[in-house]
């Protein structure tokens, strides 16, 4: 008797460990489960002149000299943002620095939180520029009601943005 | 003690797997016609205060590219893309083509699909199956996806939405 209730704690204890392990696992495969990507193609971005700039299925491109584009971030389920990492993916093949972008939010009250602008390295053809810590607005940390982020981009001739990506535990 | 740890893991584990998993549902996204940017040249004739319009001074067709935005994943498996026109266009047919960009310099491209009604009707163009990109199939390290169309003058994308089986 007091041996079968010992076996059915021990199995108990086995089936709890087992669903632990199970979950651990869940956890493992889900780096980042609380926070959330938002994928945008280079063409949502705009720029002021329209005789600069072109569209094609690989974004928004600059096609006689340096344009200055504006790249929204749209989609957000919360006012709140807490930004962990962007990236914003162009072609850069012509020359050194030919593509520079900084992460903008901007908030109710008008504060404007700019992160560290990134460069592109040149002659590398397609290329992240990744963004962490300092570089995103207020260096990743919360900002509440932030009602417009964007990227800021400075794209010379010939070069492409094709794409960007944010991540936020808070979109 | 280590019951009670465990009982923890499980429950924070349980949490995280209901969040990622109601991350990657299959979701039906809309966008709104203004949305869409006009090709070049096409800025002068294109109005987007109510979708976008290829106003009637215009005296040819024009393209617009129209942005698929805020995609949680980078792995895409379309199930459906629709457009909603306006046509009163009497001959020409608005036009789309879909497409989807890799990282790695992928390019994914639907068929073309035509919108048949014309006349000062409102109806859908329909991408499903093979006329969707890659078929329909799961596309991975996706970064860019977009929708290319031909307005004729008096033509509108008036918006569309996007059917994802995973995203």
């Amino acid at each position: 008797m007091e041996e079968n209730t010992m076996n059915r704690t021990r199995s108990a204890k086995h089936v709890v460990a087992l669903m632990g392990f199970v979950a651990a696992i869940g956890i493992w495969l889900t780096p980042n489960a609380f926070a959330y990507d938002r994928y945008y193609t280079g063409q949502a971005c705009r720029s002021d002149n329209y005789s600069l700039y072109n569209f094609h299925s690989d974004g928004m491109t600059s096609v006689s000299e340096a344009i200055d584009a504006h790249c929204p971030i749209g989609g957000h389920q919360d006012l709140t943002v807490d930004w962990s990492e962007a990236v914003v993916w162009v072609s850069d093949t012509n020359s050194l620095y030919d593509a520079s972008c900084s992460m903008v939010t901007i908030t109710f009250t008008g504060t404007v939180h700019a992160g560290i602008a990134e460069s592109s390295s040149g002659n590398s053809g397609r290329q992240p520029l990744l963004f962490t810590g300092s570089e995103l607005p207020r260096s990743g940390t919360p900002i509440d009601n932030a009602i417009q982020s964007y990227f800021d981009c400075t794209i010379k001739a010939g070069i492409n943005i094709r794409g960007y990506r944010v991540s936020n535990s808070n979109l | 003690m280590r019951k009670t740890l465990v009982l923890l893991l499980l429950f924070v584990g349980l949490v995280c797997v209901g969040v990622s998993s109601g991350a990657y549902a299959n979701t039906d996204r809309n966008y709104s016609g203004s949305s869409c940017q006009p090709d070049k040249g096409a800025h002068a004739y294109i109005d987007l205060n109510n979708g976008a319009y290829n106003n009637p001074t215009s005296t040819s067709y024009k393209y617009v590219w129209c942005p698929v935005t805020a995609m949680q994943s980078s792995t895409v498996n379309f199930d459906e893309i629709r457009v909603a026109v306006y046509d009163s266009y009497p001959t020409g047919k608005v036009r789309c083509t879909a497409f989807s960009k890799t990282a790695g310099g992928t390019t994914y491209a639907s068929s073309a699909e035509d919108h048949d009604v014309s006349g000062g009707t409102f109806s859908y163009i329909t991408f499903t199956g093979s006329e969707l990109p890659n078929a329909g199939s799961t596309m991975y390290s996706v970064i860019s996806n977009s929708l290319y169309c031909r307005l004729y003058p008096d033509q509108a994308i008036v918006g569309f939405s996007v059917d994802t089986v995973y995203n």
